[in-house]
């Protein structure tokens, strides 16, 4: 095999060595172990989460030595690695070099019962020299990986201290170490530990980063999707209620409705193509903070994986239920504006005698709410399961999600009416047309993921999923300025928007990496194959309703049927050379075509005879868009990694603009990345990049239509810092800072039907912030080991989100958002009490604003034409109590 | 057009600036940031561009159609609202418009001291056509047209003229109340005078525009009214009307065309005219043709002068 032929080894973790007899580390994982501290709990050991191979020495080829060096290793509480001392040398060349990786390992911490605590681990690294062939207990390369990829998680196990682990273990398992159990800090306990190999790299630039779940729950979320508020650059807003997709920001890309981002939970593409409500419209409403484990926020587009709408980058959701919070709990919380959410989750530790990984679970939460102002009541169920099962090579992972929610929207209000008066800022207008404003989803997804991990560090993963998607919205934006292109002479009965989009997607995802290709000893190299794919069945309309006559229609203006095809494919090679450099070059093609029944289509009856043609514009197109993606990492040091990429990404069209035949429509996105990592482990690590990207075609919100339509090309120059820090075992801390300077290149000319167009070429580009500022704080501490015989402990969350002034069309801005929420809760055994506040300064912002003509006052005999900023309200200073049982 | 960009946070000079600088030592990232963040360039400027009115004093009589002579005494126009669009062509294709006005005032035509009435509203950019109404106007939502109060203080016309002329000797008072509005013939909630797209009308707003000047003068619409008709000596003839008029005299017609009565206006100073018989003054009613063409003569005849300079 190439890996038995490679003569370099690196250096990978062997059997264990001297376990210790006089530990009293668990048996099995959640069995009770003994620690100084004398309590009886459930004790869990720490889980390799991430690893890094280590290199043989250069310097020590000529020697062509074995060595096994074998390594104490403090596993902090958090997670990181902490001292690291040498159990076994091998001279100081095979030492540092093993060292050098354990200390950018990462690590779930070990646990008894629900507190996370240090351990000390033993983990040993042989280092086989050339036409060696690696011995025993795995022919893979390196150590003790655990990191696995998307939506996986890491399964632990142990092996019962005083046993060596044989070599059997066709999963890769490969290190493992043991101890005495302590369980304090200056005793720290030692485990058995057994990793996983980390699959592929997802982190690729200088901005990606995975957010962990401990910073998720620092600060307090109103929902589950504002877990995205912790990752660098993003920020997202609700400005249409619960039955309405977010507004999402991401590093100086308004993605609106998800247009930007592509969003994965759980491995289930949730961006909707070709949505009437916006391209990629993305709603995560059905995400429970709960189950939410880990963000992996890749800013940019230099991953072969990434596909549609990776403009300004990738979000993948894992889900997950942790060791310590498995079980079955439920949660009753109320709050200010009569809001009423009751959830439940149950994890089960094992069915079937096997015990379950934090992928299975399952969670339903239902919420209604009056809403803050008028006309805001929203009323939503969400269900999400999902379960891994199999044993060996091939494991399976099936998930589904259920969602449903309707809510009234209290819509825009202009901002001159609210200064002077006419209307409160949270109120709505007092006309039929405006109170009628409401929507409605409805979202069921699954998929079935089989994940496969072969010999020699090859693996793969093929996936189905379907889904099932509808969508309706009444909305007003502009007030009374409409005119019927259908019905002449009629106008003025209330700009009553209303637009239907049902979607039905069947999808396909695989991929399989090669085992490593090692023609040098210090050269490393993988290849990977992949393909994504779906098919969306498409039906949007889109027409003027008259509130005031039972929802009357009065004006139709979309009525379409869509098929749509993608079909991508990539090539990505990861090379390693010499323990310094990692390279990764590939490439992503995809083909996209559509079909459009467009029913409306060559509708001009003002214009001709309505007895000359029958309506309706069928047409189909077809494209293929293709781009590099490629990344450098050089660790230039221990504790410093200097990055640089590059990559080229799309976003497929509104395939309903489409001309018959049309080849190129999509809108391409050149990225470029370049930074520094630094770690030094659990006090702080930090980010620092620097980012390019270029659009060839970008879309903004046009108020008139109520959806997205074409701005001409833009350029985006900005830098993101983030910093995630530990400080001490009960303190975590992340903050980030965006800065970009967004321009738009090329608005499209004006026209005879469009003679005023709201952007100008240079201008810095509508609605982004060009600062974005999130600081997650949350602090926890145990104060009573025994309380009651149940042990007593508190927590505080801070979240602070800022967005400097945003530049809106037609010379307006709108003002910063800052925005503060604090949380407290204690934990007595079984027993959770949290108290948030939202918006803590009681903020008067607005969730959206924008600049456009319209016409509120419908009987002051004047028509204002001139452009105006209009407001949706965001949510002032709120409250919300909640108690879990866990039982 | 460098106007355009607007550094909101005026740092650099201020005490808060000095502070903020102290605070920010050591983080010149986030100073820079912070900075920036106030600086945006929105690609177009918020304007308010003063709006003067003026009238043209008239030297002398107008000479109207078939040469009657008027000495015109009074002609206010309800003036707005006034709306200024990007594209050559007013109407339904100015959605979004550039600047727009959205008062009414009478203006005093014959006036010509300028008055500045408001300010002129929107964004700066090119301006290449306008529309206006005639204090009276539509809204979508609206059935009927409505009169705004410089309209109603004209009894809810647009404009009303006052004159007199001679006739065999004697002076008339003339008198017309014009009402110019949205009908069914015309777009629906759209400024009724529009700037035809082969006319010329052409400015690139900024910032510093010193203001817009329109001034009015009626003498071209006064000038295209007919007063002949109504005021030319008559005789009675067979299937003629019942009534003339020759002169001062108010004659009665028989069927044959033989004059069977015939009445002298002037003995209460009155006049004749055609069809109305002793008056005593001339009504331009919207029976009328001189009434018709006075609303013409507003809707699409001599342009009133659009001058982007302050009022003088």
């Amino acid at each position: 095999m190439v890996t038995r032929a490679a003569w370099c080894v690196v250096g990978f973790a062997a059997a264990v060595a001297s376990l210790s007899t006089a530990a009293a580390a668990p048996a099995e994982p959640g069995a009770s172990a003994s620690s100084s501290g004398g309590s009886q709990e459930a004790l869990r050991p720490p889980i390799v989460r991430s690893q890094v191979p280590a290199v043989y020495p250069p310097a020590a080829l000529s020697t062509g030595r074995s060595a096994s060096v074998e390594l104490l290793v403090t596993v902090l509480a958090d997670g990181r690695v902490g001292p690291v001392e040498v159990a076994r040398s091998e001279g100081d060349e095979f030492d540092a070099a093993a060292m050098e990786a354990v200390r950018r390992w990462t690590f779930v911490p070990a646990r008894r019962g629900d507190e996370a605590i240090a351990s000390k681990i033993r983990v040993p690294f042989l280092f086989a020299p050339p036409a060696q062939p690696v011995p025993a207990p795995t022919d893979t390369p390196a150590q003790v990986p655990a990191a696995l990829e998307g939506g996986e998680g890491t399964t632990p196990s142990s092996a019962t201290p005083g046993e060596t682990p044989d070599r059997a273990d066709p999963t890769g398992a490969s290190t493992t170490a043991d101890g005495s159990a302590t369980g304090d800090e200056a005793a720290p306990l030692e485990v058995v530990v057994q990793g996983e190999r980390a699959l592929r790299d997802d982190l690729r630039g200088a901005g990606d980063v995975e957010v962990t779940r401990d910073i998720l729950a620092a600060a307090p979320r109103q929902e589950g999707a504002e877990v995205l508020r912790t990752a660098p650059g993003v920020y997202i807003g609700r400005a249409e209620g619960p039955a309405v997709a977010h507004n999402y920001n991401l590093r100086g890309f308004d993605a609106e409705h998800g247009q930007d981002i592509e969003f994965r939970v759980a491995g289930l593409p949730i961006n909707l193509p070709s949505h009437i409500h916006g391209q990629g419209y993305a709603d995560l409403s059905f995400l429970l903070a709960d189950v939410v484990q880990t963000l992996r926020v890749r800013e940019g587009v230099y991953d072969p994986r990434q596909g549609d709408f990776a403009v300004a980058g990738s979000i993948d959701v894992d889900l997950g239920v942790a060791a310590a919070d498995r079980g079955v709990a439920v949660r009753s919380s109320y709050g200010a504006f009569n809001t009423f959410r009751q959830s439940a989750r149950w994890a089960p530790r094992e069915i079937g005698g096997r015990e379950m990984g934090e992928e299975t679970f399952g969670a339903v939460q239902v919420m209604r709410t009056d809403g803050y102002g008028e006309n805001r009541s929203g009323h939503s169920a969400s269900a999400l399961l999902q379960h891994r099962f199999g044993e060996g090579r091939t494991t399976y992972r099936a998930v589904a999600l259920l969602h449903t929610a309707r809510g009234d929207l209290a819509g825009v209000v202009r901002r001159d009416d609210v200064d002077d008066g006419t209307v409160c800022f949270t109120c709505v207008y007092p006309y039929a047309t405006a109170r009628a404003q409401v929507a409605l989803s409805q979202r069921f997804m699954s998929g079935l993921f089989a994940d496969f991990k072969g010999e020699n560090g090859s693996n793969g993963q093929f996936g189905l999923w379907v889904g099932l998607d509808t969508f309706r919205i009444q909305q007003n934006f502009t007030g009374f300025i409409e005119a019927s292109r259908t019905l002449e002479r009629t106008a003025g009965r209330g700009d009553l928007i209303e637009q239907q989009n049902k979607t039905t997607s069947v999808g396909l995802t695989g991929r399989y990496r090669t085992a490593p290709f090692r023609p040098a000893p210090w050269f490393r190299s993988t290849l990977e194959l992949g393909t994504d794919g779906r098919i969306d069945l498409i039906g949007q309309r889109q027409n003027l309703l008259d509130a005031s006559v039972r929802n009357q229609t009065w004006d139709e203006r979309i009525d379409a049927d869509i098929r749509g095809v993608d079909v991508g494919m990539w090539l990505d090679v990861a090379t390693r050379m010499t323990r310094y450099v990692d390279a990764r070059v590939g490439v992503r093609a995809d083909v996209l075509s559509y079909e459009i029944d467009d029913r409306l289509g060559n509708f001009a009856p003002l214009s001709r005879p309505d007895d000359s043609f029958l309506p309706g514009f069928r047409r189909s197109a077809l494209g293929i868009v293709a781009g590099p993606r490629t990344s450098l990492e050089v660790h230039a040091l221990p504790w410093m990694s200097v990055l640089a990429a590059y990559g080229e990404g799309y976003r497929s069209p509104q395939a309903r603009v489409l001309e018959d035949g049309e080849r190129a429509p999509y809108t391409k996105v050149r990225s470029a990345d370049g930074g520094l990592k630094f770690d030094w482990g659990a006090p702080l690590s930090l980010n620092a990049s620097a980012y390019y990207t270029r659009l060839s075609d970008d879309v903004a919100f046009d108020a008139g239509e109520g959806r997205l339509e074409r701005t001409g090309a833009t350029r985006r120059l900005g830098a993101t810092v983030h910093a995630v820090s530990r400080p001490t075992k009960w303190l975590v801390a992340s903050a980030s800072m965006t800065y970009v300077k967004a321009t738009l290149l090329e608005p499209p000319p004006a026209t005879a039907d469009e003679p005023l167009p709201p952007f100008t070429a240079g201008q810095d580009l509508p609605f982004v912030p060009p600062l974005v500022v999130r600081v997650d704080l949350g602090a926890r501490h145990q104060f009573l080991r025994d309380a009651g015989g149940q042990p007593l402990s508190g927590r505080l969350g801070v979240g602070y989100s800022l967005l400097s002034k945003r530049p809106l069309p037609f010379d307006e801005r709108s003002p910063a958002v800052s925005l503060l929420d604090a949380s407290a809760g204690l934990t007595w055994g079984p027993i959770d009490l949290a108290f948030e506040v939202f918006n803590v300064l009681d903020t008067a912002y607005a969730a959206m604003e924008y600049s456009f003509a319209s016409d509120w006052d419908p009987e002051d005999g004047v028509r204002p034409r001139t452009p105006a900023r209009h407001i949706s309200a965001g949510a002032p200073f709120s409250w919300m109590l909640s108690l879990e049982v866990k039982l | 057009m460098s106007s355009r960009r607007r550094c909101v946070c005026t740092l650099g000079t201020t005490r808060l600036d000095h502070d903020l600088r102290r605070v920010a030592k050591g983080s010149s990232l986030v100073w820079f940031g912070l900075t920036l963040a106030g600086c945006l360039d929105t690609g177009q400027a918020r304007v308010e561009v003063p709006l003067s009115v003026a009238g043209t004093a008239l030297v002398g009589d107008v000479v109207t159609k078939g040469d009657v002579p008027l000495t015109v005494e009074r002609a206010d126009l309800a003036f707005g609202p006034l709306v200024l669009c990007p594209g050559n062509t007013a109407g339904e294709l100015c959605e979004t418009a550039r600047l727009e006005w959205l008062d009414a005032v009478v203006v005093d035509t014959l006036d010509s001291t300028p008055r500045q009435v408001g300010l002129l509203e929107g964004v700066t950019g090119q301006v290449r056509s306008w529309m206006y109404d005639l204090g009276i106007s539509s809204q979508l939502t609206q059935e009927s047209p409505v009169p705004l109060p410089a309209a109603n203080d004209l009894g809810d016309a647009s404009f009303v003229l006052e004159a007199r002329t001679t006739v065999a000797g004697q002076e008339v008072p003339v008198r017309a109340v014009v009402v110019v509005q949205q009908t069914e013939d015309t777009e629906l909630g759209v400024p009724v005078v529009r700037k035809s797209a082969s006319e010329f009308f052409d400015r690139d707003v900024q910032e510093d525009e010193a203001g817009l000047w329109v001034t009015f003068d009626p003498s071209p619409w006064i000038a295209r009214l007919d007063l002949r008709p109504l005021l030319d000596p008559g005789s009675c003839a067979p299937d003629g009307p019942a009534a003339v008029c020759d002169g001062p005299l108010n004659q009665e017609c028989a069927e044959d065309g033989t004059v069977v009565d015939a009445v002298d206006c002037s003995v209460d100073g009155q006049v004749c005219v055609q069809g109305r018989g002793c008056v005593d003054a001339l009504i331009l009613d919207s029976s009328t043709a001189g009434y018709d063409a006075l609303r013409l003569a507003l809707l699409a005849g001599e342009r009133p002068v659009f001058s982007w300079s302050p009022a003088p």
